[in-house]
């Protein structure tokens, strides 16, 4: 309830400049804080996102489930703007559950694709395209996919590695585990020349097909803030490259991430989704 | 085409953990052939898989030829496992190589556990800690268990007759109708979304 009124605002609040990414959290201790238990992560998921998903797009909303007291007669404030709901991916590490759900309402999936080998991610996103084709979204290279990843990069490769390596040895995941060039074998992670940045980014397309977008882990390992912006300026370089290669061979019938003005068209126009209250009980008014 | 994998946890080279693994390969070759099937036998040792296990440990993932072994081990039709006793248990290296296996890598699998060390006082630990173990992986584990002890290679055959009874058993589940389940990779699974939803409002439990 307070993720759909919260994103609604925001919505309002930035002329419908607004996704929405939802993970589950998968660490035991997360759960307890909100009073909830980590075995039910995946019910809690899929209960909380269906009642989500309807007060966006149902006015008065009857509602009875497991995890929550009813609703009866609510209305969730503001209503999304121009009545389209934010676009709304799902991220997933490992739960096909998760990835089922994306394609079940026709939403985003997102990999996280660091830590792990890229035929896993290569897998769950698979796995996401044929449900999404399955439940009538459109064919499977249709679907909407995001996935992470991780660089670090000097103008030299090796003075990246060289500058990475003791961030690296320490990080939270990867640290006092497999050697770096080990990750970087066996895993997403690029460190190295903005070349090789690239050209391993534009790689990435030939195992989970052409996709829509791609977020980058940049502040990580302990790196200090000054390190990270000249990362960030880095990247600021190399994305036109960046675009044109993601441009090139991409079929015109792959569809690029929906905007609010896509989702807006899709439904067959802006609509004034304001709901007028009925006449007040005190004064016998309405502001209709 | 059945297939065995013998995993042995020795460590030193010649190893009698290696020694007792390689009479019980031996052995449950033979018994699955004398009943008709063909079969074939790999032994893998988990020493040079040590720093890989580690890493699996801190990753989640396994990496190079330890995927490769993982591989083979959800695909065998039976399991021969040794281990010398550490400390009153199965050795710290081999408990890792089955803590890293997906839940649901060996269920149903025939398994012969087996066990050595300097003194048959330690006979106990296939019955107190490799039973218990592979119980709860869900395999199936033959009723012979074979303990070597230092004296007991070389001695009067005591040992060879234990070997070809527990090969004997494993064979009988190997070669038999009833094969290990198929075991496909957990997340290759798709339960679909209506499903989800019944489970999530509570008409299922998992």
């Amino acid at each position: 309830m307070l993720i759909a009124e919260n994103y609604a605002k925001l919505q309002h609040l930035t002329d419908g400049r607004v996704d929405l990414m939802m993970g589950r959290g998968n660490t035991g201790p997360v759960y307890p804080w909100f009073g909830k238990d980590i075995r039910q992560g995946i019910n809690l998921a899929i209960e909380n996102y269906a009642l989500l998903h309807r007060l966006w797009r149902e006015d008065v909303v009857d509602w009875e489930g497991r995890f929550r007291t009813p609703l009866q007669g609510f209305t969730s404030t503001p209503r999304p703007l121009d009545g389209a709901p934010p676009f709304v991916w799902h991220g997933s590490i490992r739960s096909p559950e998760i990835a089922e759900q994306a394609a079940y309402y026709g939403d985003g999936f997102f990999h996280n694709h660091i830590f792990w080998p890229a035929s896993h991610s290569a897998q769950m996103v698979r796995l996401y395209r044929e449900r999404y084709e399955h439940y009538g979204h459109g064919p499977a290279d249709t679907a909407i996919v995001g996935l992470g990843g991780q660089f670090f990069m000097r103008k030299n490769s090796q003075d990246a590695i060289n500058e990475f390596r003791p961030y690296f040895d320490n990080a939270p995941v990867y640290g006092h585990g497999p050697s770096l060039e080990d990750f970087m074998e066996g895993t997403p992670l690029t460190v190295g020349s903005p070349q090789q940045v690239l050209e391993r980014t534009l790689s990435f397309r030939d195992y989970v097909g052409h996709y829509q977008r791609q977020l980058f882990l940049v502040d990580h390992a302990g790196l200090p803030l000054k390190t990270v912006l000249e990362q960030l300026d880095l990247l600021g370089e190399l994305l036109p490259e960046l675009r044109k290669g993601f441009a090139e061979g991409r079929p015109a019938h792959v569809p690029d991430a929906p905007t609010h003005a896509t989702l807006v068209a899709a439904a067959g126009g802006a609509k004034d989704s304001t709901v007028y209250a009925e006449a007040d009980a005190v004064t016998g008014r309405s502001d209709r | 085409m059945k297939r065995l994998v013998v995993i042995t946890a020795g460590l030193s080279v010649p190893s009698s953990t290696r020694l007792l693994a390689d009479l019980l390969g031996d052995a449950a070759a033979r018994a699955v052939e004398a009943r008709g099937v063909a079969v074939e036998v790999e032994t893998v040792e988990l020493r040079p898989l040590a720093h890989a296990l580690a890493d699996h440990l801190l990753t989640g993932f396994p990496t190079g030829e330890l995927a490769a072994v993982i591989d083979r081990v959800r695909r065998a039709d039976g399991l021969v496992v040794v281990t010398p006793v550490f400390a009153a248990s199965y050795s710290g290296l081999f408990k890792t190589f089955f803590d890293v296996l997906e839940e649901n890598t060996l269920d149903g699998t025939p398994v012969l556990v087996a066990a050595t060390a300097g003194t048959a006082r330690h006979s106990l630990v296939l019955d107190h800690a490799l039973r218990p173990l592979f119980s709860h992986l869900h395999a199936v584990v033959v009723p012979t268990g074979v303990f070597a002890a230092t004296d007991d290679f070389g001695s009067d055959g005591a040992l060879q007759k234990r070997v070809e009874r527990a090969a004997g058993e494993l064979a009988a589940l190997v070669a038999g109708e009833v094969g290990a389940p198929l075991r496909p990779a957990p997340s290759a699974a798709v339960t679909p979304f209506e499903q989800l939803l019944r489970e999530a409002g509570g008409d299922a439990v998992r």
